[in-house]
C-alpha cells in the first residue's frame, strides 16, 4: 500500500490534509471572511448564514473547526449576532489548535479586518507548515458514502461497488459511515438486523422510523411511478440500492450529525432532524449538506456516488467521485474519480471497481487532491436544525 | 466478468439478476461467460429477472436481503416485477389497515 503521511494535531486523531478553517458566525460577516480566505488556498471560508443562534449549528462547525482536517482556525463575526464566537473558541483552544477571534464591529469595517484577519492567517500558515507528520494506515481513516443525482445505475453499479470498498476498509480496521436514514425507509428491519448486537439493533430500528415518520410527514414515502418503470418493484428495493453503499458488515451504532464514531467499523449517521416542537423541520436540503455532515462526524474523505452526474466537491476534506452510468461518465470525466459504468457495460465486475475505489482512497488520503478538489470545489450548507446527541456514544 | 455479460447478479446469494441492457425474450441471460439460462419474456434494462425457481410466498433476494416476495410460482427466466412480486413493507401496512 502506498504511504500515507498524515498531519499530527495535539490532539484528536490525525488529518490527511492541513487547512486553516475561516468561519463566518453569520452570514454579515461572510463577504470578509472570503476575502480573508481569498490568501491562500490552504484557507477554506465556510460558516452558518442565521442570526438566531442554533445550538445544532454552533456544534456542527465546532465540530468542523476540531476536524483532523484543519489545523487552525479564524472566527470571523459581525458582533451582534446570536451565534457566540468567543464560546466557539473554547473547545477549538482547547484541541491544542491556534484559534483566533475577529468581530468586524469592533475592528472597524471590512478593511480593516481583512487586514488583520490576512495578517492572523498568514501566521496560521506558518505553523501549520511545521506541523509534524505521522505514517497512517487504513485502520486510522474515517470514509463517509453520500449519492446524489441518482439514477437506475447508482443502485446496480456505483453504490454496491462502494460497499465493497467499505467491506475492505472495515475488515482492515478503518471506520466508515454512511449517511441518511432517510434511505432505509422500509427496511428498518433488515437494517437492524446488521447491528452488532441487540442495543444497536433497537437503536438502528428507532432511527429509521423515525425517517419512515418524517417521510410520511414531507409525503415522500412511497415509491414514484418514475421508479417502478426504471425497474424497482418495493420501497425495500429502492431503499437497498442507496444502502448498498455501506457494504455489508455490521453496524456498530448511530450517531447524529459532528458526533465522532466511538469505535472503528462501520457507523449509521442519523441527519434526520427530530421532531421538535411539533414539527421536523427540513432534513438534508442537498448533497453539500449531508456531505458536510459525514465531515462533522470526522470523516477524512466522502464518497460520493451518482449517475445522472454532479460536479460537487467540499470545504475541509476531498469528496471522490463513483460515477455508476457509462454515458454520464464519458460526458463527465472531468469531474469523476472512478467509472463504475463499467459494470454496466459487462467490462468488470463489482469486487474489481470496489477494489479500485480503495485504491483511489488510498491516493487521496496519501495526498493526491481528488477531481473536485483539484477543480477547486469548496461547497458547504449548514442549516438551522434541532438533534439531540446519541446518549449511547 | 466478460464483456458480453447483459444481467447482474449483485449478491451471490440473490435469486434474482438485474438486466444490465434490453433482453428479449427468448435470448440468453449471461451472468458470467456462459449462458446461465433464457430469458422467458422481455426484461427491460434494470429490471430484474428470476435466476431460478420462486415459489409463491417466498422471498425475493437483490442485495443479499428480502426485497418483496413472490405473489405466485415465478419460473427462472421470468421477469420480476409488480406483477409477481409485493413489498413485505406495503403488505404489513396493509394488515395493520394503515
Amino acid at each position: 500500500m502506498k504511504e500515507i503521511l498524515g498531519y499530527q494535531r495535539k490532539s484528536g486523531p490525525p488529518g490527511i490534509r492541513n487547512v486553516v478553517a475561516s468561519i463566518h458566525t453569520v452570514e454579515c460577516s461572510s463577504f470578509v471572511s472570503q476575502q480573508i480566505a481569498a490568501l491562500d488556498p490552504r484557507i477554506h471560508a465556510l460558516g452558518f448564514p442565521g442570526c438566531y443562534s442554533n445550538e445544532y449549528a454552533a456544534r456542527l462547525m465546532t465540530a468542523l473547526g476540531t476536524h483532523p482536517n484543519v489545523g487552525a482556525v479564524l472566527l470571523v463575526s459581525l458582533g451582534c449576532e446570536g451565534t457566540d464566537a468567543a464560546a466557539m473558541a473554547e473547545p477549538i483552544r482547547a484541541s491544542g489548535r491556534p484559534v483566533e477571534v475577529l468581530r468586524i464591529q469592533e475592528t472597524g469595517g471590512t478593511q480593516p479586518t481583512i487586514e488583520r484577519g490576512r495578517a492572523m492567517v498568514a501566521a496560521m500558515l506558518g505553523e501549520l507548515d511545521r506541523t509534524p507528520r505521522v505514517p497512517l494506515a487504513l485502520a486510522d481513516l474515517v470514509v463517509g458514502t453520500e449519492c446524489g443525482g441518482s439514477d437506475a445505475t447508482s443502485g446496480i453499479a456505483a453504490n454496491p461497488a462502494v460497499g465493497h470498498a467499505f467491506d475492505l476498509l472495515v475488515d482492515a480496521g478503518g471506520t466508515a459511515i454512511i449517511e441518511e436514514t432517510l434511505e432505509m425507509v422500509g427496511c428498518a428491519q433488515i437494517v437492524a438486523r446488521r447491528g452488532a448486537g441487540e442495543r444497536v439493533a433497537l437503536e438502528l430500528r428507532a432511527a429509521v422510523e423515525k425517517a419512515e415518520r418524517f417521510s410520511l410527514q414531507i409525503d415522500q414515502f412511497s415509491i414514484a411511478p418514475g421508479n417502478h418503470a426504471g425497474g424497482l418493484t418495493t420501497i425495500e428495493e429502492k431503499s437497498m440500492g442507496a444502502f448498498a453503499k455501506c457494504g455489508t458488515r455490521p453496524i456498530q451504532g448511530v450517531i447524529k450529525v459532528a458526533q465522532k464514531p466511538a469505535g472503528k467499523g462501520l457507523y449509521v449517521l442519523d441527519s434526520v432532524p427530530d421532531p421538535y416542537p411539533f414539527l421536523f423541520g427540513y432534513s438534508n436540503p442537498n448533497d453539500s449538506e449531508g456531505i458536510l455532515d459525514l465531515i462533522s462526524c470526522g470523516s477524512h474523505m466522502v464518497v460520493f456516488t451518482t449517475g445522472r452526474g454532479s460536479v460537487i466537491g467540499s470545504v475541509i476534506s476531498p469528496v471522490v467521485k463513483v460515477c455508476g452510468n457509462p454515458k454520464t461518465y464519458a460526458r463527465m470525466s472531468g469531474d469523476m474519480d472512478i467509472n463504475a459504468g463499467r459494470i454496466m457495460t459487462g467490462e468488470a465486475g463489482i469486487a474489481e471497481v470496489g477494489r479500485e475505489i480503495l485504491d483511489c482512497i488510498v491516493d487521496v488520503a496519501a495526498g493526491k487532491p481528488s477531481k473536485s478538489e483539484a477543480l477547486g470545489h469548496r461547497e458547504y450548507c449548514v442549516p438551522y436544525k434541532v438533534q439531540e446527541l446519541c446518549a449511547n456514544v | 466478468m466478460p464483456l458480453n455479460a447483459n444481467a447482474l447478479l449483485i449478491d451471490p446469494g440473490d435469486n434474482v439478476a438485474v438486466a444490465l441492457a434490453d433482453i428479449a425474450a427468448g435470448s440468453a441471460v449471461i451472468l458470467s461467460g456462459a449462458a446461465s439460462l433464457v430469458a422467458g419474456e422481455a426484461v427491460p434494462f434494470a429490471h430484474k429477472i428470476a435466476v431460478r425457481r420462486i415459489p409463491a410466498g417466498e422471498a425475493i433476494l437483490k442485495y443479499g436481503v428480502p426485497i418483496a416476495f413472490a405473489t405466485g410460482d415465478i419460473r427462472a427466466g421470468a421477469w420480476v416485477h409488480e406483477h409477481n412480486a409485493k413489498s413485505y413493507f406495503v403488505a404489513k401496512k396493509e394488515a395493520q389497515g394503515a
